[in-house]
């Protein structure tokens, strides 16, 4: 075991010097600490500066928003924050233009701070929720807020994993979009009544103030239908199988069914992986779970399309990313094209 | 469906992945998330010996984000890396936070435990960690940031020399004589 992770740090260490290796193992190993899962989960970006450049959003604007605000409250002057972001991501623009997103309009004030939820987008892929928040005219103003991390659950109890979130704003006005991945297990067409929970709202930035909640909404949406198709398409290298099992279509996002295998051995891999069109990387998030199961999500609005070619697949092995490997492989590229049916 | 693989050296083809998302990062929050992802467990371990708590480092790695998502529409490579560039924002963001905070805690006292799912099951027994820690203390703070940057931040000598202002060949041969060092100490 010492001779492979000392094998990552071919520069440091001879491999004929198994007391080196032992040791270039240890400090691997003691520099590899465990990451709190909060942390991974609750990426932080504000995309506030790309959301004002978008809007035109101007300090002097700012200004007379939030004199706006002192008249009329702060709905009205948070909702473009909130529009830039929902619109800022292609798929949900691609539902809101076909009339699909709906207003949910529900507000509940806790300790002083109101979240306005404002519309909701369900589909057999993924549940947009976008909301806007009031605090407090006291609150310090800081425009690293985090706001919330929320949770979603239906009526039979599911609990929907968290996508990506955007925000924008901070104290007093800011502006989210929620997003979690629906279950796999039904993409047809049908009502769903979830509860959305926000335990915590935080308008300081990381380590500034925070407010308790909970903030708790419960609602009904229609969820838009997905279309399934079955690629069981497979390729593979010397090493490394990749077969694509699945694929939902959804208006609002695209959802990928791959397994990750080795072809030589019954081992598990696991990585991250990258399909490529027209020479960038596809837009979207996705996960793998230890046994080589990934899904991959697009948000690329795909929804009209009958096919979706790919360059090539990019496959970064775990670890590979951790400590430096200048020399070994650690990165697989299939290259395509590869044609993989949407109908 | 014919379809030929290469393998790439992982370095190169994460580095040109990562120009790509950098280039897009500005206005796709998703581009955005993606960096973060790929970054957040290296800027969390970098910063963490750091903090009096897992919670202060989880606090900190966000603020780097913070600080990067800022930066980033003025990012221009320039021969320094985009993983260099977020470092030296890491690394700042440690120096203002030591200041502050003035940490307490201990390299031989840093018990968090390891990821089990990243290193696949090679996780430090209780004494071994003591020892290493041992080691580690009595390094300078220039040698420790180094092995940092190189064990928990992932970089290569040519990356850690952007971070820290050195020649790459010095990085590489401060680095060798430093684990030389806790050879010899390791067997005294």
């Amino acid at each position: 075991m010492a001779k492979q992770f000392a094998s990552l740090y071919p520069d440091l260490v001879e491999s004929s010097d198994p007391v080196g290796q032992q040791l270039v193992a240890d400090l691997h190993a003691f520099f590899h600490l465990a990451v709190p899962s909060g942390l991974r989960a609750s990426p932080p970006l504000t995309a506030h500066r790309n959301a004002r450049v978008r809007l035109g959003w101007p300090r002097a604007a700012l200004v007379a928003a939030l004199a706006v605000f002192a008249l009329v409250g702060a709905t009205y002057v948070a909702l473009p924050l909130l529009q830039s972001l929902w619109s800022g991501d292609r798929g949900l623009d691609y539902v809101t233009r076909a009339s699909l997103a709906r207003d949910v309009n529900a507000t509940q004030t806790v300790n002083g701070v109101t979240v306005h939820l404002q519309r909701g987008y369900a589909d057999a892929n993924r549940v947009a929720l976008g909301y806007t928040v009031e605090f407090p005219q006291s609150t310090v103003a800081d425009r690293n807020a985090q706001l919330g991390v929320a949770t979603l659950t239906d009526e039979r109890g599911t609990v929907y994993r968290g996508l990506m979130s955007t925000y924008a704003g901070g104290s007093p006005l800011g502006a989210q979009v929620l997003n979690f991945e629906a279950p796999a297990s039904r993409i047809d067409a049908h009502d769903i009544t979830f509860t959305l929970s926000i335990p915590e709202m935080r308008a300081g930035g990381p380590g500034g103030q925070g407010f308790r909640g909970p903030w708790v909404f419960t609602f009904t949406l229609p969820s838009a239908a997905g279309r399934e198709t079955q690629p069981a398409l497979s390729v593979s290298t010397g090493e490394l199988g990749l077969t694509f099992t699945r694929i939902v279509v959804a208006p609002s996002a695209t959802r990928f069914d791959l397994r990750m295998t080795r072809t030589n051995s019954s081992g598990a891999v696991t990585g991250s992986i990258a399909p490529l069109v027209n020479g960038r990387v596809l837009t979207g998030a996705g996960h793998c779970e230890p046994d080589g199961q990934c899904i991959l999500m697009t948000t690329e609005p795909l929804f009209d399309a009958s096919t979706l070619t790919l360059d090539a697949v990019l496959i970064t092995l775990d670890g590979s990313g951790v400590a430096s490997s200048e020399a070994s492989p650690t990165q697989v590229r299939i290259e395509g094209p590869l044609v993989l049916p949407l109908r | 469906m014919q379809s030929s693989v290469t393998f790439t050296n992982g370095r190169s083809a994460v580095a040109s992945d990562d120009a790509e998302l950098v280039r897009r990062a500005p206005g796709d929050a998703t581009a955005l998330g993606e960096l973060y992802q790929r970054y957040v467990a290296r800027v969390y371990r970098f910063v963490r010996p750091r903090c009096n708590s897992a919670d202060e480092a989880a606090d900190l790695t966000q603020q780097v984000f913070l600080k990067m998502a800022e930066a980033l529409p003025r990012y221009r490579e320039r021969g320094v890396p985009f993983a260099a560039w977020l470092f030296r924002i890491a690394r700042n963001a440690a120096i203002d936070h030591a200041r502050r905070h003035r940490p307490t805690v201990r390299w031989d006292s840093l018990t968090d435990a390891a990821a089990p799912d990243d290193v696949e099951g090679f996780v430090l027994s209780r004494e071994v960690r003591a020892r290493i820690g041992a080691l580690l203390s009595e390094l300078s703070a220039d040698e420790r940031e180094l092995l940092s940057l190189r064990f928990a931040a992932g970089l290569s000598s040519r990356e850690i020399a952007a971070v820290v202002g050195a020649s790459e060949a010095a990085v590489k041969k401060r680095l060798t004589r430093t684990i030389q060092r806790l050879k010899e100490r390791s067997n005294g």
